[in-house]
């Protein structure tokens, strides 16, 4: 490969900057020789000294981490999910590089898609025996519906990606092909983001070119695939949900493309259709872009038992009522064992050579490949011949001498599971280090979508380094930094946005019905639980600022009354609101960081934050970034280390309470000021107003039916912890008496915080929502009335009084009420929200 | 000589709990063959679905689908099939080819139809190689042997070694764990059978269909107590493919009605599908295989 250097003194960082001999480095050709495509951005890098990199650098780990950018979003542990790693500096490619890449990557596509189309067709590569017949007949994944599913006009790739290494002469290698539902695509938007902000100076002078066009192609295609309703056909995003490893990127694609986030049970197939289920009824889907594996889209033709996908998917495929995208059986086309075919598929299909190369692989099916095999083991890796996934290769040179033997007996007896590949000694890139800046290896993802006849290519991508060559041969997830790859540009770049108008006036919309089911019900319990954690700190910071102040015993009034109350808010252990038994329970101080972090008790605020962080996540293309920014961010805070949990003492909870009532405060402020008032905005009004009416009826049970000594204090605990302190103070100044309390918390309508506001707040927004309103009620709507009047008729004067030092109606009305929500957040959850049960096989007949 | 009959085959669920929507695919149409011919196949479902849609699978067997989506207690499937099965002449075993033959020109792709007979090589879900089956059939397969005279042997071995008991395995059940305790349902011989000859390197397919069953002499012949049977067919090469019933020891003939092939039993399953809720659930099959003329 001929390229110009520039010999030019690197200053700054870059001065000593060494590329390893014998391998090609992506920046520099040698010590102080920059390439020169790379000049302008190194000029630019050269300016910054290294505590200044230092800084970006952490600029960008905190703005990663404020967008919650994970490989594994979710996982009820929060271990293993791990947050992206990015590198600031990007791996610039020149022109040339990428016009390899390009052209590559095109006929790659229209080859792989080309192989798809013989083999799920007339099989003509197998019957001229170009590729053995075993490795489509002997597939675990070829599903014999996928053959004949679609008509043969229709596109079958839309999104591919290869895996590249590049050897130390220059030349690129594929060392994989992805054709399933890629991944990669959501963090390279994410971290052309991040770079492009912590080195503004930089990007402007490198001039990358621009992603966005790429999304845009993207779109069209997969608008122009929809059997019908071409202008603007529903398309959603079918995602494994909020525990799969790329649900991050699912949620990001949905919002950055415009489409709904869809999971296997939110659609349904109805009448030769597929349809969406949401709050306004079933709406027929055109387009799927899948991130489910093709083999788990229908558990009716394809792998039984799978949750993940939709029931009967695959005879609406065969009827060309949906397209799905990449199609089903796509995923053949990645198979390993197909490799070493290419060449000569290529030839047969396309007329010509193969442009890009792939890593050499054999696949020991092949009695000739299989004695190679045998005799250069210890440079080969080994891998399965079928299947694709995140299990790491076999490196028969580390093996002990026993594994050796056992992979050597594996792959005579059943050679035709397996194939071998070669080792790409992979370019480096500089990657920054704290201090340094040094060469590690790296892998390279890059993407190609289709593109009317053709293939369209991504320029940018996804590099991943490590100092470890090896580690970088397995999945996408490993590797240790990842890096945003820069394309030269060849011209100015037009600025383009994926929310440019289309020429076809939109119809607007103002209703929101189209909520998917799903969706509404994961609004409605972080609604629940966004309130639920507020109630709780709220309490919390009562009882934790009393006993800060009055240190002496734990039998006041106050405090009584306040364990009483936690204690049936479920954070603190019963016992201890019980005379006789709280003295075999350890101390207070001791125990109430303990309860408060117990993740077994449900009610728990740990429990609670762990709910709010599961939903936040789940409905997140749902919400604004900065309300969901507001809630993911105390996500680490209840995720102490054990060692750390061990420290919080009451001080420590404090703060920690304190920071969950800032941050539901700012949640409600964006909510309020900025969600429109749509479905989305009312059921998570609803399940706020339903929390906070069982919270505040539990206090008031809790603490003042019985008539304590001194009054006047527990009524201002109880005030503050329904953050109504301060409007009370303002009308009665400092006399505390017990009915002015009641009527504020209980009757009065102007209170936001009383009982009577939330509950007429229900009525309102259950008789607003879709098929509410009819001539006979609902049963949300009978309850929703009648638990309204009960409250708004009350006396507060019959409410405060008190006989034989009991409130004896108080005690009803609250308890009428603790009765009642369950039974209205059922009736709501059963008329509005999800409950398809679970898929079940009918049992297989016996003969 | 000719046989005529008129096959029903009745399948009910009943659910404790309602079943919202079920969506089914059906094997029940016996398959057209050079010696059998389906005249007439009707289809009687309840609740009655809206649509039921048919094709033919990648084996060539027909499949018809449909999804119900009316809330319903119990769902009924009925198959009457009027179906002409002629006598086939089967070669003398001892003029096929040899077995090692037709294993070569199979592996090799030299052989004629190599590409139609392949996939019948391979490992599927309920049929896979192991040299516990090569070591079972190596005795009716000595070198040199004629491929049908090996298979009839092999059939005839399973039908001597094995106890037919219904209650030993589930439709589920490996064949290498049948092999074990030597025991099972047709089902399982037959995937005991093609996991031995596929072992040797030898094509073999499942076939399901109906038998026809003789009554004891003098006793009538009791209507719906039949069942659906299975069986394997081995590719002798030229010969084509040669059906052998292991659980009666019989090279199949006109008492023999196949409904579809395919590797192993989960490529045929009469009724495959999915349904939600139902709670408990309760099974009853009828078939009634009834000779209607000659």
């Amino acid at each position: 490969m001929t390229e110009t250097a520039v010999p030019a003194t690197p200053t700054g960082s870059f001065q000593s900057y060494a590329p390893v001999p014998g391998v090609y480095d992506e920046m520099f050709v040698a010590t102080g020789q920059c390439r020169a495509h790379c000049q302008p951005m190194l000029d630019e890098l050269s300016l910054l000294n290294s505590g200044e990199l230092d800084r970006r650098y952490r600029q960008a780990e905190k703005l990663i981490r404020d967008n919650g950018v994970t490989f594994n979003s979710f996982d009820e542990t929060g271990e293993s999910s791990r947050p992206w790693n990015l590198d600031i500096l990007p791996a610039m490619m020149s022109q040339a590089d990428f016009q390899v890449l390009d052209r590559g990557l095109i006929q790659r596509a229209t080859l792989l898609e080309a192989i798809l189309d013989d083999l799920l067709g007339p099989q003509r590569l197998l019957r001229e025996k170009v590729i053995p017949a075993e490795i489509l007949l002997a597939h675990p994944g070829f599903h014999r519906a996928y053959h004949s599913l679609q008509p043969s006009n229709r596109r079958r790739i839309t999104i591919y990606a290869a895996d590249l290494a590049r050897s130390p002469d220059g030349r690129w290698w594929v060392t994989g092909d992805r054709v399933r539902a890629p991944s990669g695509l959501g963090f390279i938007l994410e971290n052309r983001i991040v770079t492009s902000r912590v080195l503004p100076g930089i990007f402007r002078t490198a001039r990358p070119r621009r992603l966005a066009p790429f999304f845009m192609r993207l779109r069209e295609t997969l608008r122009d695939m929809a059997p019908r309703y071409r202008e603007n056909p529903r398309t959603v995003v079918l995602s494994r949900g909020a525990d799969s490893p790329t649900y991050f990127e699912d949620v990001y694609l949905a919002k950055y493309l415009g489409y709904t986030l869809a999971e296997g049970g939110d659609l349904a197939t109805r009448n030769g259709r597929v349809m969406l289920k949401t709050l306004g009824g079933l709406l027929p889907v055109e387009v799927i872009l899948r991130r489910v594996s093709d083999d788990d889209c229908d558990p009716v033709e394809l792998k039984a038992g799978s949750l993940t996908g939709v029931s009967g998917l695959v005879d609406v495929v065969r009827n060309d009522e949906v397209v799905v995208a990449n199609a089903l059986g796509s995923r053949l086309a990645e198979t390993p064992a197909l490799v070493p075919f290419l060449p000569a598929a290529c030839r047969l299909l396309l007329g010509e050579e193969i442009r890009l190369p792939s890593a050499a692989t054999w696949w020991c099916g092949q009695p000739s490949a299989l004695t190679y095999v045998l005799s250069n083991l210890d440079k080969l890796v080994v891998r399965s011949a079928y299947i694709v996934n995140s299990a790491p290769p076999i490196e028969a040179a580390l093996l002990t001498p026993t594994a050796r033997e056992e992979l050597i007996h594996r792959l005579k007896t059943r050679p035709f599971d397996f194939v071998a590949q070669e080792r790409i000694v992979r370019s480096t890139v500089p990657v920054w280090l704290g201090s340094k800046i040094e060469p590690w290896h790296s892998a390279f993802r890059f993407f190609v979508t289709a593109d009317g006849d053709s293939f369209q290519t991504l320029p940018g991508g996804l590099a991943r380094s490590s100092p470890d060559r090896l580690a970088l041969d397995r999945s996408m997830a490993t590797g240790e930094r990842a890096q945003d790859v820069w394309i030269e540009s060849d011209g100015p770049e037009e600025s383009i946005s994926l929310l440019r108008s289309s020429n076809v006036p939109l119809v607007l919309k103002r209703s929101g019905n189209d909520l998917p089911s799903r969706d509404a019900e994961n609004l409605f319990w972080l609604g629940r639980m966004i309130e639920r954690a507020d109630g709780a700190a709220r309490s919390l910071r009562v009882l934790l600022k009393h006993e800060m102040t009055n240190e002496d015993d734990e039998s006041d009034g106050v405090h009584i009354v306040m364990v009483r109350a936690l204690a049936a808010l479920g954070q603190l252990e019963p016992g201890l609101a019980v005379d006789g038994l709280k003295n075999g329970l350890p101390n207070f101080e001791e125990s109430l960081p303990v309860s408060v972090f117990n993740p077994q008790e449900t009610l728990s605020l740990k429990s609670t934050m762990d709910g709010v962080s599961r939903l936040v996540n789940s409905v997140r293309d749902r919400l604004s970034t900065d309300a969901w920014q507001t809630l993911h961010q105390l996500r680490d805070e209840w995720n102490p280390s054990a060692a750390r949990q061990s420290k919080i003492d009451s001080t420590i909870l404090l703060q920690l309470v304190q920071r969950v009532i800032d941050a539901t405060a700012q949640f409600s402020g964006l909510s309020s000021e900025s969600m429109t008032r749509t479905q989305v905005w009312r059921f998570l009004e609803l399940g706020r107003q339903i929390e906070r009416v069982w919270h505040t009826a539990t206090i008031l049970q809790s603490t003042l039916v019985d008539v304590s000594v001194p009054e006047p204090m527990v009524l201002e605990v109880v005030l503050e912890s329904c953050d109504s302190i301060m409007t009370y103070r303002g009308r009665y100044l400092s006399t505390l008496q017990a009915e002015a309390a009641i009527d504020l918390l209980v009757t009065d309508d102007t209170n936001p915080r009383s009982l009577v506001f939330q509950l007429n707040r229900i009525q309102d927004h259950v008789g607003r929502l879709p098929s509410a309103g009819q001539a006979v009620l609902g049963q949300d709507e009978r309850l929703a009335m009648s638990l309204h009047n009960s409250v708004r008729l009350s006396e507060p004067r019959d409410l405060a009084h008190a006989d034989d030092g009991q409130r004896r109606s108080l005690d009803r009305l609250m308890q009428r009420l603790l009765d009642q929500i369950p039974k209205l957040s059922t009736a709501i959850s059963q008329r509005y929200l999800i409950h398809a049960g679970l898929p079940r096989q009918f049992d297989r007949e016996s003969i | 000589m000719i046989l005529k009959y008129r096959i029903v085959h009745s399948t009910e669920y009943q659910y404790s709990d309602p079943v919202p929507v079920c969506h089914n695919h059906l094997r029940l149409t016996p398959r057209e063959t050079p010696y059998t011919r389906c005249t007439s196949h009707r289809l009687l479902i309840r609740p009655m679905p809206g649509n039921v849609a048919k094709r033919k699978d990648w084996f060539g067997n027909i499949v018809q689908s449909f999804t119900l989506d009316e809330s319903h207690r119990r769902l009924l499937l009925a198959a009457t099939s009027r179906v002409t099965v002629l006598p086939q002449t089967i070669p003398p075993p001892e003029q096929t080819l040899k077995w090692e033959d037709v294993a070569t020109g199979v592996r090799s792709q030299t052989i004629n139809d190599w590409f139609d007979v392949t996939e019948f090589l391979f490992d599927s879900s309920l049929a896979s190689h192991d040299e516990v089956f090569r070591e079972y059939a190596a005795d009716c397969f000595p070198a040199g042997q004629r491929i049908l005279v090996g298979a009839t042997a092999l059939m005839s071995k399973i039908f001597r070694e094995f106890k037919y008991d219904p209650r030993a395995t589930t439709v589920v059940t490996r064949p290498s764990e049948s092999l074990a305790q030597k025991h099972g349902v047709c089902q399982d011989f037959a995937h005991v059978a093609i996991s031995c000859l596929r072992s040797l390197g030898l094509p073999a397919r499942y076939v399901s269909g109906y038998l026809r069953t003789i009554p004891p002499e003098g006793k009538p012949r009791l209507v719906g107590a039949d069942a659906s049977h299975a069986w394997f067919a081995v590719w002798c090469g030229e010969a084509g493919w040669i059906d052998l019933d292991p659980t009666n020891d019989k090279v199949c003939g006109t008492d023999h009605i196949p409904i579809a092939w395919g590797r192993d039993y989960s490529d045929v399953a009469p009724i495959r599908g999915v349904f939600t809720g139902g709670g408990q659930h309760t099974l009853n099959v009828s078939v009634d295989v009834e000779p209607v003329g000659e």
